[in-house]
């Protein structure tokens, strides 16, 4: 664990140096607790406060956004960070020559808060080390195992991309992740009848307070003025119902169809629990069977909805010869 | 609506949105050749199919809307060459998601019509008519305007 984070620090400290880069993103601890937080590394002395652990599950590339278009960047990617990199490459979102990425090859993160949960209260956590199983802590002096299987995110279970599909500079082992089967919650899903489905969306959308808090989280989202909050012309009310946060739901589920990259960051965002990642493996596997594509993997390919296939499926399309 | 004794029939609300060049022709050949076709559907003129915002469809529903018809030129005939290409992908993933969600794909229909087939477009919109008074009106995702 030491080793490669001590890696990776030495690998910013050289970036930062020979490469005149303006700053570079990567995580510290948090303030209070076992998580971790975002660090902008600007000087040599930053570089020391630079950390690398499974409890580093933010998705970095969302700050790119703030980035000032003459500056040059330093990244640390996992996997699918470095889908949502390629992903904004496709749309001319990123800059390649002006952003470093550091790639680090990840077998999995954790929730920060269910590894809290588990531990004892305490004034003072530190991560001392971890393997594929376990992770080990010490907490006020006392040294506290938590199985890692249970409290791995579920995004990570089916991850294919385990080592960064682009990178400048990688840090650790290049990893092989097995093929997963990603669609079948989403096959579960859809045994149920219309109106079961309907039932379940619409006490999941009516617990919804519209903090758009999925799409400030979401490394994809990033429009200056989001529809959302367009007052002309006005897509949806202010009120904060079933149907404005339906609208809201299926709209930002639509604007990342065939974009997102499964990173799952705003789920982990959402403070009422929508399980937004169902609806955006829908349409990921749709845009799989459909279009046979999937997002974030050639930084020379075309977005889905931005391409298409002479010969697409229409088998919806209404004819009028009958 | 469905429950009561009196036998008012349900016509639905259905909200077209025609391409300028092919659908739109065509519903005016439709007009001018004087074919009847169900008083149902509401045109709204677009330059493109491609000009179709999932929005547009999801607010159609939101005000009122029990069914909607997109209308473009056939695949290869589009005026602008490929609108109607990315109509199709965008509307296949939003019927995909409607029915994921629990609205009947039904609902959204997509149709290519050329200038020509005034009768094709009378018959689409007989067929869209009654499907969507099958399924009976829209419950879901009715915006309630409580303030």
């Amino acid at each position: 664990m030491v080793e490669l984070q001590e890696k990776l620090r030495g690998v910013v400290a050289d970036l930062l140096e020979n490469e005149k880069l303006s700053y570079v993103i990567g995580y510290q601890a948090a303030s209070f607790g076992v998580g971790t937080r975002p660090l902008f590394i600007r000087s040599k002395e930053d570089v020391k406060k630079l950390v690398f652990s499974p409890l580093c599950s933010a998705n970095l590339v969302r700050y790119l956004k703030y980035r000032k278009p003459e500056e040059s960047v330093g990244v640390v990617v996992k996997g699918c960070d470095s889908r949502a990199v390629v992903q904004l490459i496709q749309e001319s979102g990123v800059n390649r020559e002006k952003v470093k990425l550091i790639g680090v090859s990840c077998a999995g993160v954790v929730e920060a808060e269910k590894v809290q949960n588990m531990l004892p209260e305490g004034s003072s956590f530190e991560l001392v080390g971890f393997d594929e199983k376990k992770l080990d802590f010490v907490v006020d002096n006392k040294k506290i195992s938590v199985n890692r299987s249970e409290v791995s995110l579920e995004r990570c279970s089916c991850c294919e991309y385990q080592t960064p599909v682009v990178y400048d500079v990688l840090v650790g082992e290049k990893r092989d992740a097995a093929e997963k089967y990603r669609y079948s919650e989403v096959e579960d899903f859809e045994k149920h009848s219309l109106e079961e489905r309907w039932e379940f969306w619409t006490a999941q959308f009516e617990k919804c307070i519209r903090c758009y808090a999925c799409r400030n989280a979401c490394p994809l989202c990033y429009c200056p003025q989001c529809m959302a909050e367009l007052l002309e012309p006005q897509w949806l009310l202010r009120s904060v119902d079933s149907s404005e946060c339906g609208g809201w739901n299926i709209m930002r589920a639509m604007h990342l169809a065939g974009r997102c990259i499964g990173c799952g960051e705003c789920e982990r965002a959402c403070p009422v629990d929508i399980p937004l990642m169902l609806l955006n493996k829908k349409l990921e596997k749709s845009c799989l069977s459909r279009f046979d594509h999937k997002a974030g993997l050639d930084p020379k390919g075309k977005p889905v909805l931005a391409a298409f296939n002479p010969n697409d499926p229409e088998e919806f399309v209404m004819s009028g010869e009958c | 609506m469905s429950d009561d004794t009196s036998c008012e029939v349900f016509e639905p609300n259905i909200v077209a949105f025609l391409c300028n060049w092919c659908s739109y022709a065509g519903a005016d050949l439709a007009g001018t050749s004087r074919l009847q076709y169900p008083a149902n559907v509401r045109v709204i003129r677009v330059m493109c199919s491609g000009r179709v915002n999932p929005m547009f469809v999801i607010n159609a529903f939101m005000e009122g809307a029990d069914g909607v018809l997109i209308g473009g030129c056939h695949p290869a005939d589009c005026h602008y060459d490929q609108g109607n290409y990315f109509a199709r992908r965008r509307m296949a993933l939003l019927r995909d998601l409607l029915e994921f969600i629990g609205i009947d794909p039904k609902r959204l229909s997509v149709t290519w019509v050329s200038a020509s087939e005034g009768g094709n477009f009378a018959e689409v919109v007989r067929s869209v008519t009654e499907q969507v008074k099958i399924l009976g009106p829209m419950q879901q995702l009715r915006r309630e305007k409580k303030w």
